[in-house]
């Protein structure tokens, strides 16, 4: 009876310790950029002052997405949850004025706050610049200063010693793809450097097999429009054997048809484009076009489609 | 600033879902319990807690600051147990289920977890009949839907746990040949998954899974039309939610159907190109998905009835 008494929600400091210790990682590295070690030591310890947003970063740097509102522990942590929520689904739904109207709210009432707070604002300020129709370049300037609140090395130097949560890798992955779309290649190139280095040094790091495939999805096409055939097929076996076992489809058709376009040019410039080599890069660009095709990508399926027509002489798809 | 307990945690989750006590509590506890609980007049237990934390599809793999380091511990083992399952290493899943059934508390859902391991071991090394299976995880699913059996599943609010245990009671008798039970117990838990508070990740897996055994049993009790328009749903959900894990299957049921269709003469040869191309199509994305059984057991089928490639 005892012990049933005893059974409340403030385990969350015995989690992250735990969860910390599992995966071999130091305090210092867990907190790094987001709070001092000290604040982390007192949030292992039990005490409980500690602000939801910030524990659930902690937490989903070590790969853990706790169920909502386990974690909310006071009247702030509930409002500020819910303010967050509505800023969301008004960006989703297009609801410019309001957004923005929200998030100054919300950005007087977290104040003092820690830094994922205003993480938080100015990752949405970018968000709707670009629902406006704002300057992409704007875009970009406002992503990096969100990432720097809790990554403060990011873009300046390694970011290998960072855990990186399913959020911060969002807003990496997210500034990389727009710096792609607006030819930004240098920049473009150093991030994806960046990535492939930090995912070398975490890959037994469950959330970072998840991330593999897009990765390597947006660094393959990358790579193959700068015709660096060697990097694009390393990138791509990688994000292939990481996606090995998953049954999501989101970036599988675009991987293999990077595959089999790095494949074919390779290739055919060593003059090897012959037999059993061009039947494998055929059922490669057939496995991404039925891919693609089931996933409603129609353009791309449509140039695949084409391209074996044309070079396989392929009669066959219906 | 207030502290939040427990109570407050599952009042919250409650209206985020538009559930009533009355829905909520439904052998869980009483409407008036539930309601001092939420109202802080009273602490629930770990055993209710987790109970209406599952049905409002908050698992507790994910309810961190709830945990122990021994929970931690033995949530981790059940996680090695299920994908020694999976992979059908049924021999290391015994040894680690050992292991978790001296750790694991006696909480329900932990009696539910462990009659259902116990007993599906038991059964695939052989040590039990079929009917010995379906006893066991009848008692274990009695933990949580005291009625089972006597009550239609339609309308209750299944938890991921629960829909696991319904998937193995249907093969199991589908595994005895009666497909007809096997059908009609997937059919009432497709009916209620559409009322599941489950995380929606999860109930689309189960959907599809569901969709996919549903087509293969329908087919193999000749009710090819039925069978396909199942395939067909299966083949959709995959598509709207872009998860390949059953898809070669349900691709495949669908074209074996219809050749079942033409055979039978109900529907005409000119058919047979739509179920090469929809083998294709499976063949394709199996191999892509890297399933490569899935996509070898195609594969051979496309050559021995088409002799294409």
């Amino acid at each position: 009876m005892f012990k049933e008494a005893e059974f409340e929600n403030n385990h969350i400091g015995t989690a992250i310790q735990y969860f910390r210790e599992l995966y071999e990682i130091s305090q210092s590295k867990l907190c790094k950029g987001l709070c001092s070690v000290s604040t982390l030591s007192r949030i292992e310890a039990g005490e409980r002052d500690a602000d939801a947003l910030l524990l659930e970063t902690l937490l989903e740097r070590l790969g853990k997405t706790p169920n909502q509102f386990e974690i909310i522990l006071t009247d702030f942590d509930y409002e500020a949850y819910l303010c967050r929520k509505e800023i969301c689904k008004r960006i989703e739904d297009n609801d410019i004025e309001e957004a923005y109207r929200l998030i100054n709210e919300y950005d007087k009432m977290v104040e003092g706050k820690v830094s994922p707070h205003k993480q938080f604002v100015i990752v949405r300020q970018a968000h709707l610049n670009e629902l406006e129709g704002g300057k992409s370049e704007k875009t970009i300037d406002l992503l990096m200063e969100g990432i720097t609140y809790t990554v403060p090395d990011f873009n300046t130097s390694s970011i290998y010693e960072y855990f990186l949560s399913e959020s911060e890798f969002n807003i990496i992955m997210d500034i990389l793809e727009k710096m792609i779309a607006s030819r930004m290649k240098d920049s473009a190139e150093k991030i994806i450097d960046q990535l492939i280095e930090y995912l070398y040094w975490h890959k037994h790091m469950e959330q970072n097999r998840r991330n593999y495939p897009k990765v390597a999805a947006v660094a393959g096409k990358f790579y193959i429009e700068q015709n660096q055939l060697d990097k694009a097929l390393k990138i791509c076996n990688k994000g292939l054997e990481n996606h090995k076992g998953s049954y999501k489809m989101t970036y599988l058709g675009d991987l293999i048809h990077i595959k089999a376009q790095a494949s074919e040019r390779t290739l055919k410039s060593s003059g090897n484009w012959v037999g059993d080599n061009k039947k494998e890069c055929l059922k490669m660009f057939l496995e991404a076009y039925y891919t693609l095709e089931f996933c409603g990508d129609f353009t791309e399926a449509d140039k695949i489609l084409k391209h074996v027509q044309e070079e396989y002489q392929w009669e066959d798809i219906d | 600033m207030g502290r939040y307990r427990l109570g407050d945690i599952i009042r919250m989750t409650r209206k985020s879902l538009s559930i009533t006590q009355e829905e909520l509590s439904l052998e869980i506890c009483s409407v008036e319990t539930l309601s001092r609980i939420e109202s802080g007049r009273q602490n629930p237990s770990k055993d209710v807690y987790e109970l209406l934390m599952e049905r409002m599809g908050r698992v507790r793999e994910r309810a961190y600051s709830m945990q122990s380091v021994s929970d931690f511990q033995v949530l981790e083992k059940t996680r090695d147990f299920e994908e020694c399952i999976q992979v059908y290493n049924f021999h290391k899943a015994e040894y680690i289920l050992e292991d978790i059934v001296k750790r694991m508390g006696g909480t329900p859902l932990d009696r539910q977890y462990i009659i259902r391991a116990e007993s599906l071991i038991n059964y695939r090394l052989g040590r039990i009949s079929p009917d010995e299976f379906l006893e066991e995880l009848q008692k274990a699913i009695r933990i949580t839907i005291p009625k089972y059996g006597e009550i239609s599943l339609a309308k209750w609010p299944l938890t991921y746990n629960e829909t696991v245990l319904i998937l193995n009671i249907s093969t199991a008798y589908s595994e005895k040949g009666d497909y007809q039970e096997g059908i009609r117990i997937l059919e009432g838990a497709y009916s209620a998954l559409r009322l599941s508070y489950m995380d929606e990740d999860q109930r689309v897996i189960m959907q599809v899974v569901i969709l996919s055994n549903l087509s293969k049993w329908y087919g193999l009790i000749e009710k090819h039309q039925k069978a396909i328009e199942t395939a067909i749903e299966g083949i959709e959900i995959s598509k709207k939610f872009k998860i390949g894990n059953v898809l070669p299957t349900l691709l495949y049921n669908y074209a074996w159907n219809k050749e079942q269709l033409i055979e039978k003469g109900v529907l005409s040869q000119e058919n047979k190109r739509e179920c090469i191309s929809y083998l294709r199509k499976a063949y394709y994305i199996a191999s892509a998905l890297q399933q490569s059984y899935a996509a070898k057991f195609i594969h051979k089928r496309m050559m021995s009835h088409y002799d294409t490639n």
